[in-house]
């Protein structure tokens, strides 16, 4: 009895550091996304707040929570409280099975760096994944305004046309390795000539352009269109709300990033380094291409968008499928 | 007190009930449809608990298949429910009571 | 466990209630979402993971959100001003409490027997979980089954598209 009790705070615990540890990167990663893109573009991006604004997440968090978080007239009071919960919730609980590192044994105690461990790791993924669209779909309707509804049909209309070529991609891997467990995956490819970036390049690039629709960014971020669509389906949310969605998208795009590490980049195997910090590097490098993509590609319009999804990505992903299964007999 | 197959079936059957009263009592075609999905939820609470019960896999198979139905209804209906809003400019089940338009 | 069947069980009933009988139809959507959240748990504590994740990524991510599309495409003013409930609404109520009984007083009083087949609890973990064990089953006994079934799918889907486009030539 002592002993489970024992575990259970010790788990606690471990889920504490990592929803800290992920709050903490998904502030400063909107740090380091205006410095990149103002780099891009020749500007100096944020300055005044701590050497080279380094505070500004901190200031911004603190703005957004004193904010008065405004409720438009005629809107739908219950599911405007609840779209922002909806979009947080699935994002933070698909932290739960990102592998860090491989278990570790100290003086005899194995100690593993992740929450959890489940033979449908990625069916895991997809589960929470796939409930994305109803904070989108949610706080369009409910904010009463017609740009947000619009930007919210797009969005969840795109995320759930992407989630095909995103989940069929990933199917190469699986019957490479025959498991759909994300760490027996990373054991899978133990050195840089394992690597499922090597082995399933077009795997790889489907899931990447996917991977974007998924988190809603630039190029594919109709849902936020500024031009068109003020900011989407997020226009009507003011203060903590606004916040939520906020972090919901940058820890998705964490969440996602690191997937792509796990079934392409051989997650935390590399030399020297430990692997926690190998995660982290290869789960950045791929946070800091999406940024790149941001500021260097034009949006693309919502009917080419949708037409390269179910015209290009599918079969290309279904054809991948195809030589994979020949390649494995 | 430990949980056995009958309070499983109890559960499907409460929910079974609740989804035929909705199939009855809505007249908005897309809230009928809702209920018909409840109903096969249901029914798939029980095949998966007597799967468990008697330690057979195909009741999960059952629902899997289930489920695949479930998908294939909610298209096809949801497509006639369009179809029949741009006809009607309605979509109360009452309204829909001629076979060719 | 029986705490958490009883906690899964009540949220289950509570947001079926809520179903049938929230008036606006967009919450009653939401409510099928929390009952199928809640039956997906009940799938875990039956030793089904596999159905219970494709419960979530199918039902909930992707046959919900259709409907939830379907809801708001249609014009919503419209919506809330039509009558949402009959009038034998009392009624439906009385005789589908009586049916509910009847079949609770049926389950109560069957026997169901104690036949064991093969797939225990040992076996499953002996193939390699319930996703593998299901996956075995599925492509050997259930091979026609499942390819039937596909093809309804197929036909579904069709169907589907050809619904719309008759309804775009009409206009």
């Amino acid at each position: 009895m002592d002993g489970m009790i024992l575990k259970i705070i010790f788990i606690l615990i471990k889920i504490l550091i990592i929803f800290g540890a992920t709050m903490f990167i998904a502030g400063w990663t909107t740090w380091v996304e205006r410095k990149i893109i103002g780099h891009m573009q020749l500007r100096l991006g944020v300055m005044r707040t701590g050497p080279h604004g380094l505070l500004q997440p901190l200031a911004d968090g603190v703005k957004l929570f004193f904010k008065e978080s405004i409720v438009p007239e005629g809107c739908d009071r219950a599911t405007f409280e609840l779209a922002p919960i909806l979009s947080l919730v699935p994002a933070i609980m698909s932290l739960a099975i990102v592998p860090f590192a491989d278990k570790i044994t100290i003086a005899g105690r194995t100690f593993e760096p992740f929450v959890a461990n489940l033979n449908i790791g990625i069916l895991y993924i997809f589960a929470w994944s796939s409930l994305s669209p109803y904070g989108l779909i949610f706080a369009g309707w409910s904010s009463n305004n017609k740009y947000s509804l619009l930007g919210s049909l797009r969005a969840a209309a795109l995320v759930i046309s992407y989630e095909i070529p995103f989940g069929f991609s990933i199917i190469g891997v699986l019957m490479m390795v025959g498991t759909m467990n994300l760490i027996d995956i990373v054991h899978a490819q133990p050195d840089i000539f394992h690597y499922f970036i090597f082995r399933q390049p077009l795997a790889a690039l489907i899931f990447f352009i996917s991977i974007v629709a998924e988190t809603n960014r630039c190029p594919l971020d109709l849902a936020e269109a500024e031009s068109e669509l003020v900011a989407g389906y997020f226009t009507e949310f003011s203060g903590m709300r606004f916040s939520f969605f906020f972090l919901a998208e940058y820890i998705s795009m964490f969440v996602i990033a690191s997937m792509f590490t796990v079934f392409f980049l051989g997650g935390w195997h590399g030399p020297v380094l430990p692997p926690i910090l190998w995660f982290l590097i290869k789960t950045y490098l791929i946070v800091i291409s999406y940024m790149w993509l941001r500021a260097t590609l034009p949006r693309i319009r919502y009917d080419q968008m949708m037409s390269f999804c179910w015209k290009v990505l599918l079969p290309l992903s279904i054809l991948n499928i195809f030589l994979t299964a020949c390649y494995i007999n | 007190m430990e949980i056995t197959l009958t309070h499983y079936l109890i559960l499907a059957a409460v929910m079974f009930g609740l989804g035929i009263i909705g199939f009855i009592t809505r007249r908005n075609m897309v809230t009928v449809l809702m209920s018909v999905e409840l109903m096969l939820n249901a029914v798939n609470i029980n095949f998966i608990a007597f799967a468990r019960h008697f330690q057979q896999l195909s009741g999960q198979v059952m629902s899997l298949f289930i489920i695949t139905i479930a998908a294939c209804e909610a298209a096809v209906g949801l497509a006639i429910i369009i179809v029949l809003f741009r006809s009607r400019r309605s979509i109360n089940v009452d309204d829909a009571n001629i076979l060719k338009y | 466990m029986t705490f958490v069947f009883y906690l899964l069980g009540f949220v289950a009933i509570v947001s079926s209630i809520c179903v049938v009988s929230f008036k606006n139809p967009i919450h009653s959507a939401l409510g099928l979402v929390a009952a199928l959240f809640s039956t997906a748990g009940i799938y875990i504590l039956l030793n089904a993971e596999f159905i219970a994740v494709l419960e979530v990524i199918i039902y909930a991510g992707a046959i919900m959100v259709l409907f939830l599309f379907v809801l708001m495409c249609l014009n919503i003013r419209e919506l809330k001003m039509m009558p949402q409930f009959n009038i034998l609404r009392p009624i439906a109520i009385v005789v589908g409490a009586f049916l509910l009984v009847y079949i609770v007083i049926i389950i109560i009083q069957s026997n169901f027997g104690n036949f064991t087949g093969v797939y225990n609890e040992a076996k499953i973990i002996e193939l390699g979980g319930n996703a593998k064990a299901l996956g075995q089953v599925l492509y050997s006994r259930f091979l026609l089954p499942f390819e039937i079934i596909s093809i309804l799918l197929l036909v579904a889907m069709i169907g589907a598209i050809t619904l719309m486009k008759e309804g775009l030539r009409g206009k």
